[in-house]
């Protein structure tokens, strides 16, 4: 059965005033369509401002088999200081591994003072990509 | 009154999906719902429908309406998403027949999940007069806008339907009333060849337009059945990018007849696939029996008179015309053999080997699907009268 990527690993930089930002924590969360199932994890930046998470994986016989609209609501949240940053929101409509970004890794820069914004592609919040 | 191009309604029929019990915000915040600038929607415009059967039953976004802005003011969007979750597909199996929102036989499981949200189409179009509603979906969501379709027409509202990879809604009587109130002109239905779900469910339900094809995209890589080419955001919308209904209606007219003779070509080398009761199989008997008596008419028509036609009822007629221009060239004398073989598949007959390309074999063949076809429409009817 072929693994279906729900959330593709991802590696990312937190900055502030183009400083890097150390023990800030980014929150991942997702949303699986086909099984209505959420998931989250979390981890922490290190003292130059990195983060990475791996991919997120599943398997389904039945979805693997009948056909349906692939759709994964992910998202990612920093805080840091007290304050929440929403860090990206997209909707992944497929199984690919980095299908977010049409086979590309996935490798973000989030600049904390940079408002949250629609970035074109489906991408929404504080983070670019590399 | 503006109609929306190809890449609109296909960014739409997409984007409806990143509805995800979140409500709207979401989907704006990303531009997923592709309405920038077309119309607008609010918190209240998104409803919820159920899927499933029996016990095993869901309630979850499904779709919204919107009222038009710029150049579609005076205009409504009702957009409902296709399958995504494995719920929605206990809704697609449950093909018993009941009467839909204007009171022809449907799909019971697309109607069921369509009732589950018509009380909140009641409640916007009593508070919002407009002049047409866009009725856009993709997959299950393309049935659902068939009957949303249906139910404003029933309600004396215009409506423009845009469907991508849906199935079959309703019997013929459904898709004959629908199309005969919307008017072909105004039913884009778009599919792909190898797209499972158009393919189903079988006989007797139909396609809308009715007595028209609808439009399909490039095969592209895909063999003749592939679960991708059913993908909204990967195959439909990539297809629709750029496109305008016109164009994409005189590159399938150009291609019909190249299509029926690869089809009976392929199907009298064994790998037509024919399936009884399989409605895409009726419709390539269809396409090919139009494609076989227009060449047929050409070719001069031996050892019928002027005076003998005459007597004859249409069947004699058609089988004379496909014997005589199969008596005359070796290729159509093949194809006809296959139509027939394709016609007594579709019955469920088994197919015998070496048989002549008679007027009484012919007659027989095309008496039998005439005669199975008129019963199916008699149990219709009996359902709605």
């Amino acid at each position: 059965m072929a693994k279906m990527v729900l959330f593709s690993a991802v590696q990312g930089r937190v900055l502030e005033e183009g400083r890097p930002v150390s023990g800030a924590t980014v929150e991942r969360e997702y949303k699986w369509g086909w099984k209505d199932e959420t998931g989250r994890d979390s981890t922490r930046t290190g003292p130059d401002g990195s983060f990475a998470m791996p991919a997120i994986e599943r398997s389904s016989l039945l979805g693997s088999l009948l056909p349906h609209e692939p759709v994964v609501r992910q998202s990612l949240t920093i805080q840091h200081a007290g304050r929440s940053y929403e860090g990206w929101l997209y909707f992944k409509r497929n199984y690919r591994a980095d299908g977010e970004l049409d086979g590309k890794p996935l490798k973000l820069v989030c600049r904390l003072e940079r408002p949250a914004q629609r970035h074109g592609n489906g991408v929404y919040g504080i983070c670019e990509f590399e | 009154m503006s109609q929306l191009s190809p890449e609109q309604a296909a960014r739409i029929a997409s984007g409806v999906y990143t509805l995800f019990d979140f409500g709207v915000e979401d989907a704006l915040k990303t531009g997923g719902l592709g309405i920038d600038g077309l119309f607008a929607v609010d918190r209240h415009s998104v409803f919820k429908a159920r899927t499933g059967m029996f016990m095993i039953r869901k309630l979850t976004d499904f779709g919204y309406v919107a009222a038009g802005v710029e150049a579609f003011e005076g205009s409504a969007l009702v957009a409902t998403r296709g399958t995504r979750m494995a719920w929605d597909w206990v809704t697609d199996v449950n093909i018993a027949l009941q009467r839909g929102p204007g009171g022809w036989p449907v799909h019971a499981g697309f109607n069921e999940t369509w009732k589950s949200y018509a009380r909140s189409l009641s409640e916007f179009f009593d508070q919002h007069r407009v002049e047409r509603v866009h009725c856009v979906g993709h997959s299950l969501g393309g049935a659902l806008a068939a009957l949303n379709a249906d139910w404003c027409t029933s309600r004396g509202l215009a409506a423009e339907l845009y469907t991508f990879g849906a199935p079959r809604t309703g019997d013929a009587l459904f898709a004959r009333s629908l199309t005969r109130r919307l008017q072909p002109a105004h039913i884009h239905r778009v599919s792909h060849p190898a797209d499972p779900v158009p393919m189903i469910p079988l006989f007797p339900f139909w396609h809308l337009p009715h007595g028209e094809r609808g439009l399909t995209i490039p095969q592209g890589d895909f063999g003749l059945v592939h679960k991708g080419a059913h993908s909204m955001a990967e195959t439909y919308l990539p297809a629709m990018t750029g496109k305008d209904w016109g164009a994409l209606a005189v590159v399938q007219r150009a291609d019909e007849n190249a299509q029926v003779q690869s089809w009976l070509e392929r199907a009298a080398a064994g790998q037509g696939g024919f399936v009884q009761g399989s409605a895409r199989l009726l419709s390539m008997i269809g396409r090919a029996l139009a494609w076989l008596l227009k060449g047929a008419l050409k070719v001069p028509a031996h050892g019928v008179s002027a005076a003998a036609t005459a007597s004859l009822t249409a069947l004699d007629l058609v089988a004379c015309l496909l014997a005589n221009a199969a008596a005359l060239a070796k290729e159509v004398a093949a194809h006809v053999k296959t139509l027939a073989a394709a016609i007594l598949s579709f019955l469920g007959r088994k197919v015998g080997q070496g048989v002549d390309v008679t007027v009484a074999f012919l007659r027989w063949v095309l008496a039998l699907l005439g005669s199975t076809l008129a019963g199916v429409a008699r149990r219709a009817l009996d359902l709605v009268t």
